[in-house]
């Protein structure tokens, strides 16, 4: 059988487009993800991210493009040919292997005359020794979970893909499971690249998030910053949540951009913002606006509204309040006071944020 | 806390659980009651009858009569006489089922991953064979293998066929009972590959096997219930048939059903022998499917 491709370096993926008849699933992609990094690919279903991961480990190939690893390019070349291996949706684990051989498969099939020792230290890795002789049906969908892993990484691949790995567990295995990944990923040094719709699962895991939406990436970037200073529409509303309004641009104001959204005049940072002039989409997050009984005095930009729904959730409490354009905003208030608040729908309140924490994007959808 | 340690040692619910407990039970034998009948009545009644029948003695004099026995010699002339009956029909059907498992297996994988949209005009295909007499089909068997048929005038043309005819042969009636079972090799393995998840047969690739190695380590042992499910559906009832040695095989060296049918309704008095073959069959074949599951078997056979 041909061996695996040597290729080591950083993944690059040039022009890539992939198209299934007339539907375009992967438009004009290029990504650079660099060695031993943790990548999130995050985007709505459709949005062709499986297809990328697909195409990295070859089970799908480009209509055009290329696909690299290090300076060796792998267009064109067979899965097994790859330094890269997949943990899958449904795990696809092999039903009449035992564990042990699931793990052993891939070393086996390189010939590697330590197959048997090393799937024993990827089990362990994974903290599934104890279940080595067992078959996959006879494990819950946590522990196959990880089985699969160990598969994928006792070949110790350049790149290891995982896609929605933790879609099908539920949420407190989640949680676990992503402290896990983040853990096996520091200790084997690997580059990790992780397919989610869960933006928590990417901004909780990953270096680098790109989001991806209709074949081509939105935005890339550090969570903290996607976060901070959404350049999309798209990525505002997908990464978390935000109070928008729709308004035109009226002037500046010093370093500030000036916008009128449904009555209100709202101020925008000229570097936070991604349109200058015309429509904007204006945009800040929950938390970073403050809701108050009395008008307070400051630089900020203030709105007067109503609360519709108050939400006490322990650590904070979380606001509905209806604007008098018309909108509902949402706030996130930390119960840090010694007398909290005590609002109540239909009281009115003030609502003030610090206009460096707002962002301005095109409100045109990509 | 109290109040649950209450709920949970509340004689009045302990003791509740009882009765309730029995009807259930009733309930479901009473469910089981009308298989149990049809196997009583449909099977286990007919079988007594039969090994009561394969132990029975002639009345001497009076061809065609018998009277309740333990007459082991019905067995031991089975045996003797027709242990060449016997080992045909297990080679036989053997080989049918060997080669309908090298038939079935391709179009079992063609109609499962390849097909696409023919999928099911392929199952019907395959299927459709089903909707004419099983006499019929094996009657258009001795056309197309007679001496004047298309079928031995390319292969006498092509100097293939030394012996000059097909029919009356052994190999008529090995083709015959493959065609005829067949769609049984064919629809277990379509059912286990149709079930695999086509990720796990990616994942083979992932892992470093290729397109044959996948084959070899994945997708055939996946398949492996279908595969011996649809070898003993086709060896069981090949190794019994007598329809197709009579209408398409040699005079002379025949297999064991074709025995078993002449000894029932052609030979006068050949009852006991006839039921004491049948019976010999039955429990030769179990053996064998015992071994052949116990060798080749998974835990999980559907």
């Amino acid at each position: 059988m041909a061996g695996v491709r040597e290729a080591r370096g950083d993944l690059h993926l040039e022009g890539v487009t992939k198209t299934f008849g007339d539907f375009v699933a992967v438009d004009d992609l290029t990504l650079h993800v660099p060695r031993n990094s943790f990548f999130a690919l995050l985007g709505p279903s459709g949005c062709g991210k499986t297809t990328t991961l697909r195409m990295v480990a070859g089970l799908e190939q480009p209509t055009t493009g290329r696909v690299l690893i290090g300076d060796t390019d792998l267009t064109g070349s067979r899965p097994y040919e790859r330094p890269v291996n997949t943990v899958f949706q449904s795990y696809a684990l092999f039903p009449h292997l035992t564990i042990r051989d699931n793990v052993a498969f891939g070393p086996k099939r390189r010939k590697e005359k330590d197959a048997a020792q090393r799937a024993e230290d990827a089990l362990e890795l994974v903290q599934m020794t104890q279940f080595a002789g067992r078959k996959p049906a006879q494990l819950s969908g946590g522990q196959q979970q990880r089985v699969a892993l160990a598969r994928a990484l006792v070949n110790h691949p350049e790149v290891l893909l995982l896609d929605e790995p933790l879609g099908a567990l539920d949420l407190k295995l989640r949680r676990e499971m992503q402290v896990e990944l983040k853990r096996i990923q520091t200790e084997v040094g690997l580059t990790f690249i992780h397919v989610t719709h869960d933006q928590e699962e990417a901004m909780t895991m990953a270096d680098t998030v790109a989001v991806m939406n209709k074949g081509r990436i939105e935005q890339l970037g550090p969570p903290s910053e996607l976060y901070d200073l959404p350049r999309t529409r798209f990525v505002a509303n997908f990464l978390g949540q935000a109070n928008t309004g729709v308004g035109a641009i009226e002037g500046i104001d010093g370093e500030h951009l000036v916008a009128d959204v449904l009555g209100t005049k709202v101020k925008i940072l000229k570097d936070r913002s991604q349109v200058h002039e015309g429509e904007v989409l204006f945009g800040v997050r929950p938390e970073k606006v403050t809701v108050s009984r009395t008008q307070p005095a400051g630089v900020g930009n203030d709105v007067k509204g109503t609360v519709r729904d108050v939400s006490f959730l322990g650590v904070a409490t979380s606001y509905l309040v209806d604007m008098p354009s018309g909108t509902t905003w949402s706030c996130y208030e930390q119960n840090l006071d010694v007398e909290p608040l005590d609002l109540r729908p239909g009281d009115e309140v003030w609502l003030t944020w610090n206009p460096g924490h707002a962002f301005g994007v095109s409100p045109e959808e990509a | 806390m109290s109040a649950l340690a209450h709920v949970t040692t509340d004689p009045a619910a302990s003791t509740a659980q009882g009765p309730r407990a029995t009807g259930r039970s009733r309930t479901a034998y009473l469910l089981l009651l009308p298989g149990v009948l049809w196997l009583g009545v449909f099977f286990l009644l007919p079988l007594v009858q039969l090994a009561a029948v394969s132990l029975q003695s002639r009345y001497p004099g009076f061809p065609g009569y018998y009277y309740p026995d333990l007459n082991f010699a019905n067995y031991a002339a089975a045996l003797t006489d027709y242990a060449p009956h016997f080992a045909r029909s297990f080679l036989y059907a053997g080989l049918a089922t060997l080669l309908a498992f090298l038939i079935s297996y391709p179009l079992a994988y063609a109609m499962a991953f390849k097909a696409g949209r023919w999928r099911n005009l392929m199952l019907i295909c395959v299927i459709a064979p089903f909707f004419t007499s099983f006499i019929l089909r094996t009657f258009a068997w001795s056309q197309i293998l007679a001496d004047e048929g298309w079928v031995v005038g390319v292969l006498s043309f092509l100097n293939l066929l030394p012996g000059g005819s097909i029919i009356n042969t052994p190999v008529a009636v090995v083709a015959g009972l493959t065609y005829n079972f067949l769609p049984f090799m064919v629809l277990p393995i379509y059912a286990s590959l149709e079930r695999a998840d086509p990720r796990v047969i990616e994942a083979g690739g992932d892992l470093y096997a290729n397109g044959f190695t996948t084959f070899r380590t994945v997708t055939l042992p996946m398949s492996m219930p279908g595969v011996l499910a649809g070898t003993l559906l086709t060896f069981i009832p090949a190794a019994g048939d007598f329809v197709n040695m009579e209408l398409l095989g040699p005079q002379r060296g025949k297999m064991v059903g074709n025995v078993i049918n002449d000894q029932f309704l052609a030979v006068p008095g050949g009852y006991p022998v006839a039921a004491a073959l049948s019976f010999t069959l039955m429990a030769a074949i179990l053996a064998m499917v015992f071994l052949y599951v116990r060798r080749f078997g998974t835990e999980e056979l559907v």
